[in-house]
């Protein structure tokens, strides 16, 4: 799992790029949404993670991998997957270990965007 | 039979209804020991007219078998022909007592009672009791019900009353008891502070009230504010008409001239532009779709669910949907189900947008008409070339 992880990018330009084209603009505005988006969809994985409502929890993080992926966000991406699958199990440590790895995540994402301006 | 029909009686209380009087001797008997205000009925020709004139309260249906009481009924019902609050009872042979049951429980009759064979007596005299009871004159009947028991057995006649007794000393127990709770919660009520129920009300009419009155207030204000630019817009359509009425008849051909090439126009334009219906609730996601497609000339229209898809495709006919498999309220799978069973899309392909984990729903989604799919995230070039050949053409 972690060989898997290595190999993969906190923000892989390229995917939105063959995805919209390249076009800077469009591409920060879709970055500025995606951030914005996981802010929101966090807070709601916190929540149902609290009262181990996996099935929710799942669906959400399986809504924000969707545009995690179309940003190129790869390894947030994996973490939302992995997410995924420990809800199945209703692994709650699991979980717990991702969802912080997930907001560390996050955090470099913005950091990698703001260091871009 | 004859003694038991009191033909006399303009007005019966409880009517029996039969095709045969052999069939109901039993019953009749049994009714007339109870009451004299009693008649029974043989249905002919005549019969609707017959039991509206009698107009009775209690209606028994034993006729030959319960599909014909059943249709007699409606028919009474159906026809107006009874008085309002009557009681039916459906008198049935014990074969066919499960479908009296079911009637019963649907409220189609009041209660029902197996006749064929005659065992529970009681039980019928209970039963039209019971019917009669809803009319002001039920004493006169519990009279007559205790002479029949009276006459049962004397020891059992004395442990009834006994249990009468016991059961109206603790009724009057349990009335007490209400009394002492209702007085104690009238204290309680009474040493409330002054004012605290208007504190209350106000505090229910600031949270619930006022918003509802708001939204309720904005929402009429939209409508009538889309009714009258609705309205406007008639009227500016209308003058538009009537001036090209008002022109002479050569001016209004080269009018017509204009408005036949601009419709040709439009008609051509449509011709090109072909239409997609993107349904995916990821926003970020469906808004890059939505800009790859129609950056190419796609028309787009965009929803986030399946229930939102369906009402689009029972109005507007597509060249193609491109849909998520997993969409809140109904997913990809039942949606193209609906799709390809209802509305103007069921010949219209369906592209699925799914994630390579899915490989077997796409299967089993393939089952139900799917045209292809989308892997997440494709690159502009891979959508465009699945789309196109979905459309069935290439740009």
């Amino acid at each position: 799992m972690n060989t898997q992880l290595d190999e993969l990018k906190t923000l892989n330009r390229n995917t939105i790029i063959e995805l919209v084209g390249d076009e800077p603009t469009k591409i920060a505005k879709f970055h500025v949404e995606f951030l914005k988006q996981a802010s929101v969809v966090l807070k709601s994985i916190v929540k149902s993670f609290n009262i181990s409502d996996f099935k929710e929890l799942k669906s959400q993080a399986h809504y924000l991998k969707t545009s995690a992926r179309a940003v190129g966000a790869e390894r947030c991406a994996y973490f939302l997957e992995t997410i995924e699958s420990y809800s199945l199990d209703q692994n709650k440590p699991a979980i717990k270990q991702v969802i912080i790895k997930l907001n560390g995540e996050f955090g470099a994402i913005k950091k990698e965007l703001t260091h871009d301006k | 039979m004859t003694s038991n029909n009191r033909i006399a009686k303009r007005h019966p209380s409880v009517l029996l209804l039969a095709h045969r009087e052999d069939d109901v001797q039993g019953v009749a008997e049994l009714i007339a020991e109870q009451t004299d205000d009693f008649r029974c009925l043989i249905v002919r020709k005549t019969a609707l007219d017959d039991i509206q004139q009698l107009a009775p309260k209690v209606l028994l249906f034993a006729l030959s078998d319960v599909k014909k009481s059943i249709c007699l009924y409606n028919l009474l019902i159906k026809e107006n022909r009874l008085i309002k609050n009557h009681y039916s009872v459906l008198l049935c042979s014990n074969k066919e007592s499960g479908v009296a049951f079911k009637c019963c429980l649907k409220n189609l009759f009041d209660s029902y009672f197996v006749y064929q064979p005659l065992y529970e007596k009681f039980r019928l005299q209970l039963i039209v009791y019971d019917g009669l009871k809803q009319f002001a004159n039920s004493d006169t009947y519990i009279e007559s019900l205790d002479a029949i028991v009276q006459n049962q057995n004397e020891e059992l006649n004395d442990l009834i009353e006994i249990g009468l007794g016991y059961k109206t000393s603790l009724m009057d127990e349990i009335n007490k008891r209400k009394e002492e709770v209702n007085s104690i919660n009238q204290d309680i009520l009474s040493q409330l502070p002054e004012g605290m129920h208007r504190q209350l009300m106000s505090e229910l009419n600031e949270s619930h009230i006022q918003p509802l009155l708001n939204a309720l207030e904005s929402s009429i204000s939209e409508k009538l504010m889309g009714l009258v630019n609705g309205l406007k817009q008639s009227q500016n359509l209308n003058s538009q008409l009537l001036n090209q009425l008002q022109q002479p008849l050569q001016s209004r051909q080269s009018i017509k001239n204009e408005v036949t090439a601009s419709n040709d126009f439009l008609h051509n334009e449509t011709n090109t532009q072909q239409s997609i219906l993107l349904v995916e609730d990821n926003h970020i996601y469906r808004e890059m779709i939505s800009d790859v497609l129609s950056n190419v000339g796609y028309e787009i229209e965009q929803v986030d669910d399946g229930l939102a898809a369906i009402k689009k495709i029972k109005l507007t006919q597509y060249d193609l949907i491109v849909m998520d498999l997993f969409l809140p309220n109904l997913d990809g799978l039942n949606t193209t189900k609906h799709i390809r069973n209802v509305g103007k899309n069921i010949k219209t392909p369906v592209i699925a947008l799914t994630g390579n984990k899915n490989k077997q729903l796409v299967k089993k989604w393939a089952e139900h008409g799917l045209d292809g799919y989308i892997l997440k995230p494709s690159t502009k070039q891979e959508i465009l070339a699945i789309v196109n050949k979905a459309i069935g053409h290439q740009l």
